[in-house]
């Protein structure tokens, strides 16, 4: 039996995937395969196979998991949808483009690759949790954050959907990390007013992947055989906390 | 792309009426010139011109003539 993670090149998917890796065998998919590779040499076990693949591409992804499932003979439990593409974009400079990309990797990409483990015929009915990598900005909002912010509602709403359609047989729950230094934010935290921002804004600080991964595994295993459909934020504080900070 | 159309990228970018802007203007003098803009001007320069430009640099800028410098 298989974990697939999407998103396994860099950042959260990354981490969990080496977190994952001393328990699970893995499925790694991500667009580059040589960085799927370091990621494959960074895992605490061997049987980890490559799914290279741009989830921008949704039109044929349901095709081309199905064979790749056929071809390499695999038996899929569990899944981690990490892949997430985020951009600070206000308003003014939003276009058709950003959205759609937006949505193709953070939403669209996910309810095709869960429709396709769900499928008796393709994954034989093995499939039995999903872990959603969404966001603490799910159910609140920020300037700039437009598409990425309600791509993330969006994901968590279809979690909560997709937990009701598969229950018993499948669990659906999202994690709502805060901010996280990973490959895709660091140019964000490269700022200094952003840096100083966070350090003010997070009760326990800045996170990183590793924060997260101890839940993931939680949420894929038994243990929670009786949690589906909820969102669980792991953002040190941020989003609980009012106290007004004057520096 | 020619000054002219770069100083109206730059005014579509601060969402200025065209013809508002001129060369030896001080960005800081616009009320225009803030932190979304900021960051719309970020996002276009990458789309547009497939450059990575930080806040910081962004900083730097003074005048008109600054901004549309990074557009090539």
């Amino acid at each position: 039996m298989y974990t697939l993670i999407t998103g396994a090149s860099s950042g959260v998917g990354r981490e969990l995937a080496i977190c994952l890796s001393q328990t699970r065998s893995l499925i790694l998919s991500g667009r580059n395969t040589e960085r799927l590779n370091e990621t494959k040499s960074a895992c605490k076990n061997n049987d980890i196979l490559l799914w290279p693949y741009d989830l921008e591409k949704t039109d044929r992804l349901e095709a081309e998991l199905s064979a790749w499932i056929k071809e390499n003979n695999v038996q899929i439990d569990s899944f981690v949808h990490c892949a997430g593409l985020m951009k600070m974009v206000p308003l003014r400079a939003i276009n058709y483009e950003i959205i759609l990309n937006t949505y193709s990797v953070n939403v669209f990409s996910t309810q095709l690759i869960i429709k396709t483990l769900a499928s008796r015929k393709i994954n034989g009915g093995n499939l039995k949790a999903a872990v959603f990598i969404s966001s603490n900005i799910s159910n609140r909002g920020a300037a700039a954050f437009s598409a990425y912010g309600a791509s993330k509602a969006a994901l968590d709403g279809l979690a909560r959907n997709l937990a009701a359609e598969l229950a018993p047989n499948i669990r659906v729950n999202s994690v709502l990390p805060g901010g996280m230094i990973t490959e895709m934010t660091k140019d964000m935290f490269a700022d200094e007013n952003m840096r100083n921002m966070f350090n003010k804004n997070y009760p326990l600080g800045i996170g990183t992947p590793k924060d997260i991964a101890p839940l993931v595994e939680f949420l894929l295993s038994d243990k929670s055989g009786w949690i589906t459909g909820q969102q669980f934020v792991v953002d040190g504080g941020r989003t609980i906390d009012i106290t007004e900070r004057k520096d | 792309m020619s000054e002219k159309e770069k100083i109206e990228l730059l005014e579509e970018i601060m969402d200025l009426d065209l013809g508002t802007l001129h060369i030896d203007d001080t960005l800081k003098d616009y009320d225009e010139w803030d932190s979304l803009t900021v960051l719309t001007f970020i996002s276009e320069i990458d789309s547009r011109f497939g450059k990575k430009i930080s806040g910081e640099e962004i900083k730097k800028f003074v005048t008109v003539a600054d901004a549309i410098a990074v557009m090539e």
